[in-house]
């Protein structure tokens, strides 16, 4: 897996504008896959110069919950969970993985299309499960 | 006909109309298989209480800890009672607590045993089975998913909700088939369960992940309505033949999906308490092809 480069797991995520089998054209997937992750088509090479946005999870939010792309600059979400397993699933850019404590989960993801698209977490974790979400913003190139 | 007489009557004291649903019943015409052939035994109605969240304490409803008490208090009052009653799930409101989840599913079992309906069908959401895989849950109410047949008709209860991430699962789905397999085509069946089993709005989590799988068990079958809570409000949708419909809560409604950035609910309206909130009455007619859905208040008043 292309995630070995990074020492972690590494999720696979079509966001905006590969191949995707639904016409998807919002984000590009750079690396592999692994279990959990969409299912989508996707490159098989890291992006070397991508910028690392960490995301951790916790009851009951993520933090940041609001993250800004711009299309066209890859970045890698890293992902990582400070309690209990969550979920994070951003259903209309095809990405979902478990976020599991002590394990960081890396995705790569080139912006393709400008737009706001939500991700929640689907893995019940208590009280203030169901208002454990964010956003991703994606910003026209300049 | 008794039962139409009486509806008639019930509609006019609330002072509120149902919605009709058609469901094809009238196409059932019998078998050797199980399920639904005795047009002459159906003509009863049900209760759908759902989203009771019993241990939630919070703004959205300041009188959290009297209103299930309130609906019990508002169902007992009709005269016509329901042949059953089925509670879709969260009964009880989440706590990390195992005692205290225990304790607040006793509580909720003693307030609605005064109920005078006394068949009482379980169900649990997310909120009572999801942090010990329904652990408590069937200490206190018994199996997360069954089977019962009521006057001709084969009710299934699913769990997608003891999952943690809210599948239903290999080994209930086979279940679920070789359960379907006994049951005639044309045979009515209502399927019980806490999450939509289709795509409702995903963003916010508002589905199953192999909802569509079980769709695919149920559709060979020509009668499949489908009742579920979760969403805290009142939806209708078909998925081909098959119709769901999703009933309020009891305790604090949501928004409908994807109106507002967040899936909070929705503010406590002190000039219309408990609006919003409320119960079902499902009726299943005789030789009628629908099903008649009349939204309740939880209170009079």
């Amino acid at each position: 897996m292309v995630a070995r480069a990074f020492g972690t797991g590494m999720a696979a995520v079509c966001l905006l504008a590969c191949a995707h089998p639904a016409g998807d054209t919002t984000m590009a997937r750079t690396s592999s896959q692994e279990p959990g992750a969409a299912s989508a088509p996707h490159a098989t090479t890291a992006e070397p110069t991508a910028r690392m946005i960490r995301i951790t999870a916790h009851k009951w939010s993520f933090t940041p919950d609001e993250i800004h792309l711009v299309v066209g600059q890859p970045v890698v979400l890293e992902l990582v969970s400070l309690d209990v397993t969550h979920g994070f699933n951003a259903p209309d850019l095809g990405i979902r993985v478990d976020v599991e404590p002590g394990r960081s989960i890396q995705i790569p993801v080139r912006p393709l299309r400008a737009g706001t698209f939500t991700f929640h977490c689907d893995v019940f974790c208590g009280d203030g499960h169901e208002e454990m979400s964010g956003r991703i913003v994606v910003a026209p190139a300049p | 006909m008794a039962f139409e007489h009486s509806r008639r009557d019930l509609l006019k004291l609330m002072g509120v109309g149902g919605v009709v649903f058609a469901s094809g019943l009238a196409g059932a015409t019998g078998s050797d298989k199980r399920g639904g052939h005795d047009k002459a035994g159906r003509n009863f109605f049900f209760l759908q209480l759902s989203d009771t969240h019993w241990g939630f304490q919070g703004p959205p409803n300041p009188q959290a800890d009297t209103t299930l008490k309130k609906a019990v208090e508002t169902i007992n009052n009709v005269d016509l009672q329901p042949d059953f009653i089925v509670f879709t799930g969260d009964l009880t409101h989440t706590t990390e607590d195992r005692d205290l989840r225990r304790k607040r599913m006793v509580e909720f079992r003693t307030i609605v045993s005064g109920l005078r309906v006394k068949d009482l069908r379980f169900m649990p959401g997310e909120h009572d089975a999801a942090q010990d895989a329904g652990e408590a849950y069937k200490e206190t109410f018994g199996a997360t998913h069954s089977v019962f047949d009521h006057k001709g008709v084969h009710f299934v209860t699913l769990d997608n909700v003891s999952d943690p991430k809210g599948a239903v699962g290999n080994g209930q789905l086979d279940w679920l088939a070789a359960d379907l397999k006994k049951i005639a085509l044309d045979a009515p069946i209502v399927v019980l369960t806490h999450r939509p089993l289709f795509d409702l709005y995903p963003a916010w989590d508002w589905a199953t992940p192999d909802g569509a799988k079980v769709i695919d068990i149920l559709l060979p079958h020509r009668n499949v309505t489908v009742f579920y809570g979760h969403i805290h409000q009142e939806h209708h949708h078909q998925t081909e033949h098959i119709q769901h419909h999703a009933a309020k809560s009891v305790i604090f409604p949501l928004p409908a999906p994807g109106s507002v950035p967040k899936r909070a609910p929705l503010a406590w309206n002190a000039d219309k308490p408990f609006d919003g909130l409320g119960y079902r009455r499902v009726e299943v007619g005789a030789a009628s092809a629908e099903y008649k859905i009349l939204e309740r208040p939880v209170t009079k008043g």
